[in-house]
């Protein structure tokens, strides 16, 4: 008896655990700090702000195994989890400046680069960092009694130990062809992702099922704090930063 | 006149075709000296300074001064506003043939440089003008000083060179009136748009 197949059996003794696989998948919504503009020239002139966007994308899919208590309750949940994360500083798009007034006419910045002679800087459209993670989900997660045969609410927390496999720094130059070998002065001025980063979890799903067992849920887990880590050029907020929203497949396995 | 006039056209001209992306004015106000932009060296194409109690600054976004070097001199003249209305400050620097002014890049020799600004000809000279500008007839002490001069790369070629500084005198004026300058800021990208060499 297992996963939404137990979901219509709660009636029945409950006297063994039960064995489920899931494979997962979804964004990671991430609230980030700053970045490090000091390398901008202003854009503004009167005020001479610095106007630059930047932003983080996450995509986790993992697959994981889970055990539930016999009366399925509580269940514990672990497995592999691949993350990609795109972070990217960079120009503003025109249609969003249009909605804020907030007009600049150009799509590349001066960015400084180091010299010591000279005040040098190099046309940067924008700058984005690749990283690419293999990691353990730990989960703890409480199922609710449900009076529906193919439904069920759960609440879960979670911790992710994501290890840094893959990182990729890359500058999209003005003159692209000429300035691809100085990429390194531009990327010098920001950190790369920790090797290790951990955070964890809490939040809500529900899943639905065929009353055979398979089903697919959903859940929405919020950022609770960082553990340890950073994730690189754009440093996530260390409490609240966002959330992950997961789309998951449940295969019963016994 | 005729070579004011000739150097003004020349100038305008000049500017029009520039093709420098480091025109505009990057205006950053600085807190500890109201009203006036911060002291930089970035070639933030500003300037500023107290005059007594009125603030001279600059009201343009488009490079609001302009230096021209001849046989003698290299002449900077920052267009301003002060009290509500146009206000220029000409330095006329006493720039022998060591200087070897060429073209823009030899302002780099000017790196480091000081200037007492006094009324005889050996020191710079300063000079108002402005419907409101008050006379110098005398200057009591004084100096202008180029605190970096340095060259400016983009994408590893020459761009401009940014010349930045620092300024401060006091003058009387013929009626005796004393006219203290204090604060004087400079952050000027120059190239073949705003430099002028009538020595060639």
């Amino acid at each position: 008896m297992t996963g939404t197949a137990a979901m219509a059996q709660e009636t029945e003794p409950k006297n063994g655990w039960h064995h489920n696989l899931y494979v997962e998948v979804g964004p990671k919504f991430t609230a980030h700090l700053s970045p490090n503009l000091e390398p901008f020239r202003p854009t503004g002139g009167w005020g001479a702000y610095i106007n630059v966007d930047s932003r983080m994308r996450t995509w986790q899919a993992s697959a994981r195994y889970e055990i539930v208590s016999p009366n399925y309750h509580w269940a514990f949940r672990t497995g592999l989890q691949y993350g990609f994360n795109y972070k990217r500083i960079g120009y503003k798009q025109a249609e969003e400046e249009f909605h804020t007034m907030d007009y600049i006419d150009r799509e590349w910045y001066y960015f400084e680069v180091d010299n010591e002679e000279q005040l040098e800087y190099l046309r940067v459209k924008g700058i984005e960092q690749h990283s690419h993670y293999l990691g353990i989900p730990i989960e703890l997660r409480y199922y609710f009694k449900s009076n529906l045969e193919t439904f069920r609410m759960y609440l879960a927390a979670e911790a992710d130990f994501d290890f840094l496999v893959g990182n990729r720094n890359k500058v999209n130059f003005l003159d692209k062809d000429g300035m691809a070998p100085y990429a390194d002065q531009v990327t010098s001025h920001y950190a790369n992702p920790d090797p290790m980063n951990a955070s964890t979890y809490f939040g809500a799903g529900f899943q639905v099922g065929n009353g055979n067992g398979i089903g697919v849920g959903f859940n929405w887990l919020i950022h609770l704090f960082e553990i340890s880590g950073s994730t690189g050029m754009l440093p996530t907020k260390p409490k609240f930063a966002g959330s992950k929203l997961q789309v998951e497949l449940l295969i019963p396995l016994k | 006149m005729k070579k004011y006039l000739i150097i003004a056209v020349a100038l305008i001209v000049m500017n029009a075709c520039s093709k420098s992306d480091f025109k505009e004015t990057q205006y950053i106000a600085d807190p500890d000296f109201p009203g006036l932009p911060i002291y930089s060296e970035m070639g933030y194409n500003t300037f500023g300074a107290y005059i007594n109690q009125n603030v001279f600054y600059c009201n343009q976004n488009d490079r609001p001064f302009y230096l021209v070097a001849d046989r003698d001199n290299l002449t900077m003249t920052l267009y301003g506003w002060c009290n509500n209305d146009n206000f220029n400050m000409v330095f006329t620097l006493p720039i022998d043939t060591t200087y070897h002014l060429e073209d823009y890049h030899s302002l780099l020799a000017l790196d480091g440089k000081s200037f007492t600004i006094d009324t005889v000809p050996t020191s710079c000279i300063v000079k108002m003008e402005g419907r409101y500008a008050p006379e110098i007839e005398s200057i009591y002490s004084g100096y202008i000083k180029f605190e970096k001069v340095q060259q400016v790369l983009v994408d590893k070629a020459d761009a401009e060179v940014v010349v930045s500084g620092k300024f401060q005198f006091r003058a009387f004026t013929p009626d005796g009136t004393r006219i203290d300058v204090t604060g004087g800021r400079f952050d000027l990208g120059v190239d073949n748009a705003n430099f002028v060499n009538f020595r060639r």
